[in-house]
């Protein structure tokens, strides 16, 4: 592999913490959106997620069909988490897509790591996999820059 | 010698490779495509153009008027009450581009909605000149009428208006059922402007500019499609980059030969 220049060294880490912390966010988003997706679709339940709504704070109410039962004032939590988690999971696959080019992985890596943001849980295992490798990929370059000097 | 960044991009795998990522480019350029055509929805037009359905399908007597039934054409059989006749001022006749100011004739009339009895008030015509419209409200005043076939567009009451002889500001269903009756009666929800039926001769049917379009953006949806084309674009960067990284193995393996 070539050699990655003692100077990317702080933007390697900034980046690893980015990452580290959008996995997480990834991670928890997509459960919630598993949690809320399950209690619309899921056979006898049918709900959404509503906040501020006409029955209190937050409340389950019925989807209805394609929506229709829903009541008109307050917010729409199942919509806010889906479109909340679609834009966040856009931050986790830029911090992919910076750690794969600072550190010059494979394209295959960059693609398991894209799949965090779908496949539940996966961010978690990825996040502690892939931050492992970067740690020690980071010593290295710390290491080949001290033996250079 | 180093080799160049073209002469390994132009090698059978790496051309390969970029077939393969135009492929997933052109998906999600496809994906872009689709969120675009959900971005923009025409509205206004489509509930004008629909045909005719029967009244009782659209009106549901003594509740709020559905959103979704105003400008739509309804069919009914109705007896019109010519002693019921009263002028509503204000009109707007649609002669696009232009809007005429003018005269509605509107009178009440009776049918049978779902084997109950029910008025429902008609707007019959349309004129420029208030004097040829009171002419046309005199000579009709009182003549007998048979059911007939309507059909016309639903449309939702006014505000009450003020009257004025049996000339009135606006078109208010409430303000004109306390003209109609003196017993408590029921009327539908809505009037129609009746677009084919008893609309005297004298006066023009009522246009009124509800074909007016107009585009509204689902933001949502455009965030989307631009995400979808920053995706397109990636994936043929990352092709530029496959062929980088090996372009930077052959060199260091070549420096590791000498």
């Amino acid at each position: 592999m070539p050699k990655i220049p003692a100077s990317r060294l702080p933007q390697i880490r900034s980046t690893l913490k980015l990452f580290k912390v959008s996995s997480y966010i990834t991670g928890i988003f997509l459960i919630l959106l598993m949690i809320t997706w399950g209690i619309r679709r899921l056979p006898f339940l049918g709900y959404d997620l509503w906040l501020l709504g006409p029955n209190g704070f937050i409340t389950l109410e019925s989807y209805g069909f394609e929506g229709s039962g829903l009541p008109l004032d307050g917010y729409n939590l199942t919509v806010i988490i889906l479109i909340v988690h679609g834009w966040l999971y856009v931050l986790y696959l830029f911090a992919d897509f910076r750690m794969w080019t600072l550190l010059r992985w494979s394209i295959w890596r960059f693609m398991l790591i894209a799949l965090g943001g779908i496949v539940p849980l996966l961010s978690f295992w990825t996040e502690a996999r892939y931050a492992k490798v970067a740690k020690q990929e980071i010593e290295e370059i710390e290491r080949a820059a001290s033996s250079d000097l | 010698m180093k080799p160049s960044w073209f002469s390994i991009a132009k090698r059978p795998k790496w051309i390969a490779v970029l077939l393969a990522m135009l492929v997933v480019a052109a998906g999600f350029a496809g994906l872009a495509q689709w969120q675009l055509e959900r971005t923009f929805n025409t509205v206004g037009i489509a509930e004008a153009e629909l045909p005719e359905v029967p009244i009782e399908e659209l009106v549901v007597p003594a509740q709020p008027p559905r959103q979704d039934a105003l400008d739509r054409l309804v069919e009914f059989e109705a007896t019109v009450d010519y002693s019921d006749l009263y002028i509503v001022s204000n009109r707007k006749q649609f002669l696009d581009p232009e809007l005429i100011p003018g005269y509605w004739l509107i009178a009440n009339s009776y049918l049978e909605f779902e084997n109950q009895p029910q008025s429902l008030t008609l707007a019959l015509g349309f004129s420029e000149d208030l004097v040829e419209m009171q002419s046309v409200a005199n000579s009709l005043a009182g003549s007998q009428s048979e059911s007939v076939n309507i059909i016309g567009y639903l449309e939702p009451t006014e505000a009450p208006g003020i009257l004025d002889g049996n000339v009135v500001s606006s078109l208010s269903l409430a303000q004109l059922v306390n003209l109609y009756f003196d017993e408590p009666t029921p009327h539908l929800p809505s009037f129609v402007i009746v677009q084919q039926g008893p609309i005297p001769s004298e006066l023009d049917r009522i246009k009124i500019d509800i074909l007016d379009e107009r585009v509204e953006i689902n933001w949502l949806t455009a965030f989307y499609a631009i995400e979808w084309i920053i995706f397109a674009l990636f994936a043929l960067y990352f092709w530029f980059r496959l062929v980088s990284d090996e372009r930077m193995r052959e060199i260091e393996a070549l420096a590791d030969l000498d």
